[in-house]
């Protein structure tokens, strides 16, 4: 038998209380983590990658030592480009990116998904994606 | 020695006691709580499930909201006992923690504790994001973006949400399955948590159960949960509200890039999951698995059916004997020692701590001067017991004796002290939802009292014998009992224990050295 006194019961029945009041306001915090003027631009597309080939004339040497059933002329290696993406707002770079193509070799479609900050006024925006420069 | 953690606990312990008494403490029976939450978890969900729809799922919420009689506070019940849930289940895994039930046959049950808790993560996340308010969509977003970070899906799982189509229903539902899924997966985690106890319990006292259910349902009712306004992908809410207990991370891992956030909770979860590798002792000393002394062992089952571990069976004997013999599985035995008190013949138990141990120790006692007649009583204390406990009970008079256990404690060593001159014995056992044992308390009262078997013998006057509790923050509550016993004897005169020793004492079956060549 615990020997608990009357103000300790009490006590128990204030430490519920509490526990539910405690409960309540853990399940609704109010959380402001942006100010209200907030503004974000978001910028969401798809697209396939070009493909950027490198193509040279094989001398005929070269196709000479070729099988009969491979002999081209004309040979082309080729890769998926790559693009710089870049949103400015008045002229000031706020998110820069390099975009490749999805899966593990990248030959799939470019995906695109994000929000990026900005400013909450009446400004000019830039969203840029050019095709990055690839070394042979 | 007591470790920092368990010294802390043992202070919040003593608060608790004295607010709610030892019997509905709430923190004895954190994990009973638990499941007694995830029920009314269940059965609440049910009920919104028949409303809820996956095609426009923020309306039927809304509608559900709507309802005052009903549908608003069965919400607010399934909201907040899924709060309560996380709550009850870290509060359970620290407790475990800081008592050292973590390690050894311990570590399965504390490894499907981190996976279950991750599946009622998972769960709440889900069930956030079919509501699809503010709050939902933040957690969806949130969880888009961890996703897109791995090389899996063909397609990021953000564009969904850019507002360039509505959302699919298949998103929903997808949501939906899981937030069913999960909670089955969370039933079979919970029989793989407790699948290493004998006899699992796995709701607190009814009274607690109504207690917990009854307070969450005045909440829904007296401040039921709002809904907050529906999602909208292209309106950013300045101020959302948090479910602290299942979105804490939310703000950190929005600031972190994916790979840190990745990195973070895979090695929150190798951590969790390592504890009881890092933290196991050495299986020696005070934990060292329970043995056999096959020469006692009678075969008569009892050490099977009281192992809350399920970590003794019986064999067939290989010294010729015709009865079965009892073995103990290392790896399933925690060392609480409950078989020693178990075993009749005094047979079985951890190094130092069987039946003919303790007897051992009682005759040490005596020789250094428990003399009859006069006497005191002896009070048998667990070791787990608060310390001051003790220390009260010596100025009060008692002669105090630790045990490991009070499960432990053999019959007989209770009748050898009253043979030898102790006027009384008390035993002053853990709360019995707080024992580290399971089951000793539960044990050693139906040995003492209703013949369970290696019971105290009937020539033993039952009125000097006595079971009580000694819980954290009620030393009143120990030192009264002692009292009340002391007074209660003082009454029945001089010990008197009819027949012999020796009948206590079960005298070894020499075995045959033929039979056993054979």
């Amino acid at each position: 038998m615990t020997t608990t006194s009357w103000w300790w019961r009490v006590g128990g029945a204030g430490v519920g209380l509490l526990a539910a009041v405690g409960l309540r306001g853990g399940s609704l915090i109010p959380w402001r983590d942006r100010s209200a003027d907030a503004a974000h631009v978001r910028l969401s597309w798809s697209a396939r990658p070009e493909r950027v080939e490198h193509c040279r004339r094989l001398r005929d040497d070269e196709l000479a030592q070729l099988p009969a059933h491979m002999r081209l002329r004309v040979q082309c290696d080729g890769v998926l480009a790559r693009y710089l993406l870049a949103v400015r707002v008045d002229d000031t770079v706020v998110a820069s990116d390099t975009l490749r193509g999805g899966g593990l070799r990248h030959d799939r479609p470019i995906r695109v998904a994000g929000d990026c900050a900005t400013c909450p006024r009446r400004c000019r925006i830039d969203v840029a994606s050019t095709r990055a420069h690839h070394r042979w | 020695m007591r470790s920092s953690t368990e010294r802390a606990l043992r202070r919040v312990d003593a608060v608790f006691t004295r607010l709610f008494g030892w019997r509905y403490h709430p923190l004895h029976q954190t994990g009973t709580v638990a499941v007694a939450l995830l029920v009314v978890l269940i059965v609440t969900g049910l009920y919104l499930l028949v409303f809820f729809r996956v095609g426009t799922p923020w309306a039927s919420v809304a509608r559900i909201v709507g309802d005052p009689y009903l549908g608003r506070w069965m919400r607010s019940l399934h909201r907040f006992a899924s709060d309560a849930m996380v709550v009850a289940v870290l509060l359970h895994a620290l407790r475990m923690f800081a008592q050292d039930r973590r390690w050894g046959p311990r570590a399965l049950a504390w490894i499907s504790g981190v996976g279950l808790l991750l599946f009622v993560f998972v769960s709440g996340w889900t069930g956030f994001v079919i509501v699809w308010d503010e709050f939902g969509a933040r957690l969806a977003m949130a969880g888009a973006r961890l996703f897109d970070a791995l090389p899996i899906l063909s397609e990021p799982v953000g564009r969904v949400f850019s507002g360039e189509r509505p959302i699919p229903g298949a998103f929903f539902f997808v949501n939906l399955f899981l937030h069913v899924a999960v909670p089955l997966g969370i039933a079979a985690g919970l029989w793989v948590h407790v699948s290493r106890l004998a006899r699992p319990v796995l709701l607190p006292p009814r009274i607690l159960t109504w207690v917990i259910v009854g307070g969450l349902w005045a909440l829904a009712v007296v401040a039921p949960a709002p809904l907050a306004p529906q999602a909208d992908a292209f309106n950013l809410p300045a101020t959302v509200p948090v479910d602290v207990f299942y979105a804490f991370w939310l703000q950190l891992v929005e600031r972190l890039p994916s790979w840190g956030a990745w990195t973070g909770a895979l090695a929150t979860l190798a951590i969790a999951t390592a504890i009881p590798r890092l933290t196991r002792r050495p299986r020696e000393g005070r934990y060292a698995p329970s043995v056999v002394d096959e020469r006692y062992c009678t075969g008569c089952n009892q050490c099977p059916q009281d192992c809350p571990w399920d970590a003794i069976s019986m064999v067939p004997r290989t010294d010729g004997r015709a009865s079965l013999v009892a073995r103990v599985d290392p790896s399933s035995c925690v060392s609480c020692g409950l078989c020693a008190g178990s075993c009749a013949p005094m047979g079985v138990g951890p190094a130092h701590r069987t039946g003919r141990d303790q007897l051992h120790e009682i005759r040490a006692l005596v020789q250094t001067g428990l003399q009859p007649g006069g006497a005191p009583i002896t009070a048998l204390l667990c070791e787990h017991a608060p310390d001051s406990h003790g220390a009260a009970l010596a100025r009060a008079g008692a002669r105090v004796q630790h045990v490991s256990c009070t499960g432990n404690v053999h019959t007989s060593a209770v009748e050898l002290l009253l043979r030898n001159g102790s006027a009384g014995v008390i035993i002053f056992s853990c709360p019995p939802r707080d024992c580290r044992g399971r089951e000793g308390p539960k044990w050693l009262e139906q040995r003492l009292y209703h013949d369970r078997e290696a019971e105290l013998q009937p020539r033993v006057d039952k009125r000097r014998v006595h079971l009580a509790t000694a819980a954290s923050g009620d030393l009143a509550g120990t030192v009264g009992a002692y009292h009340a016993f002391a007074h209660s004897v003082a009454g029945l005169g001089s010990v008197e224990v009819h027949g012999d020793l020796a009948d206590v004492e079960c005298v070894p079956t020499p075995v045959d050295a033929r039979r056993r060549r054979r």
